[in-house]
């Protein structure tokens, strides 16, 4: 099992990048903006695979940063069925929510599973290449042995700042 | 409590100049952060001069903000008199939210401007959502910081959350200012580390998808007994 990475807390820790899947009804995302999270998906490793469960009424993005703060890396997520590719470069840019700039990521319609490929560069260190296979919920938790839960709703709307 | 009082959180204001980091000492054995450089001198009697608003709010917010007064304090807070040198000044500007400068740094502030706005405070407002604006604001005034930035904190934050959150309306702000009011924690070899104090009134608003574990905090509408205890510390 590739020791250089590993799930804590429901985020990917690898290469001193943190990566967390971020949940959000279907029918709220939009291509081109900046989507909220209504909550983590959870992950689960198994081998070098890691798994995360998508519901057909969720969407998902991804959400990256430095951790510790002053780390720097290139993130990318491919299709290898479509061939879409999406890449970010960290922290200037923090989240992945379409690949190829129109189709979110989730669950692709009509698939049972789904595997795309998560690289990491970071700017010091050897890069990897991460399977992640998107899931429905009962296969998940199946493969998991954990309990999925629908998302409650949207969250509070963000804060008022002065 | 009003749902809008949860989606309150303030900023606090460091002056050009003004110091963090090495300077700021978190007390040992109490819970609290505050910035010893920037605390009054014990016994002073702090001169409040409002910008706007009416006489009746103006009273409503000393008589809110007394609540630091508690038994040991050696401070006092009133309204300024016509002619009298204000050591804070405050505005109501409702499209500023809630700020403070912190400690002294008031006195930094041009006689024009105000040191600290309370956007959110009116005549009208519920008695904790008042409260807990006042109060927190004034904690600041006092020379306290955001408790969650207190290293003992340990918030695992979901930082992707929290950037798209306050990247966006109706906050806008950038990395730089999301960084500095949210995640920055002070740096443990330079302080002396405490208790972290999750009841404090100096906490922000923390929903929990802003978070990895689902923790969530709830600032307090008044005092914990850990804000008693450090403000009576600081100024006793």
């Amino acid at each position: 099992m590739d020791a250089r990475w590993q799930v804590d807390a429901d985020a990917l820790d690898g290469g001193g990048l943190r990566i967390a899947m971020q949940r959000l009804a279907a029918s709220q995302w939009r291509p081109g903006v900046v989507l909220r999270s209504w909550g983590l998906a959870p992950l689960y490793r198994d081998g070098d695979v890691l798994c995360v469960p998508c519901a057909d009424d969720e969407a998902l993005w991804l959400g990256a940063w430095p951790e510790p703060a002053g780390g720097a890396g290139e993130l990318s997520l491919r299709d290898p069925v479509s061939g879409l590719a999406a890449h970010i470069s960290v922290p200037a840019q923090q989240s992945i929510t379409a690949l190829g700039g129109r189709q979110p990521i989730a669950r692709p319609r009509g698939l049972e599973m789904h595997t795309l490929q998560l690289g990491l560069k970071p700017r010091a260190g050897a890069s990897l290449t991460i399977s992640l296979e998107l899931m429905t919920p009962a296969a998940w938790s199946e493969r998991s042995d954990r309990a999925w839960a629908a998302l409650p709703g949207p969250p509070p709307l963000p804060p008022r700042l002065g | 409590m009003s749902t809008e009082r949860k989606s309150w959180i303030c900023t606090t204001i460091d002056t050009p100049g003004g110091k963090r980091g090495s300077e700021v000492v978190i007390l040992a054995n109490l819970e609290g952060v505050a910035d010893r450089e920037k605390l009054w001198q014990p016994g002073t009697s702090l001169r409040v001069r409002f910008m706007q608003g009416e006489a009746e709010l103006h009273d409503r917010v000393i008589a809110t903000a007394r609540a630091w007064l508690v038994p040991g304090v050696k401070l006092d807070i009133a309204k300024a008199q016509p002619g009298e040198k204000a050591h804070v000044r405050i505005a109501f500007n409702e499209n500023s939210g809630s700020w403070s400068a912190v400690g002294t740094d008031s006195l930094l502030y041009p006689p024009a401007q105000p040191s600290m706005n309370l956007g959110w405070a009116r005549l009208d407002t519920p008695e904790k959502d008042f409260s807990s604006v006042v109060i927190h604001e004034f904690g600041h005034a006092l020379g306290l910081l955001h408790e969650h930035n207190h290293p003992g904190a340990t918030i695992r934050w979901n930082k992707a959350a929290v950037n798209a959150d306050l990247s966006g309306a109706p906050n806008n702000w950038d990395q730089e200012t999301i960084d500095f009011n949210v995640f920055a924690a002070f740096d443990k070899s330079k302080v002396i580390t405490t208790d972290f104090d999750a009841a404090s009134v100096m906490i922000y608003t923390v929903p929990a998808h802003w978070t990895l574990d689902g923790t969530a905090f709830m600032p307090s509408w008044k005092l914990s007994a850990g804000d008693a205890e450090t403000i009576r510390l600081l100024y006793g």
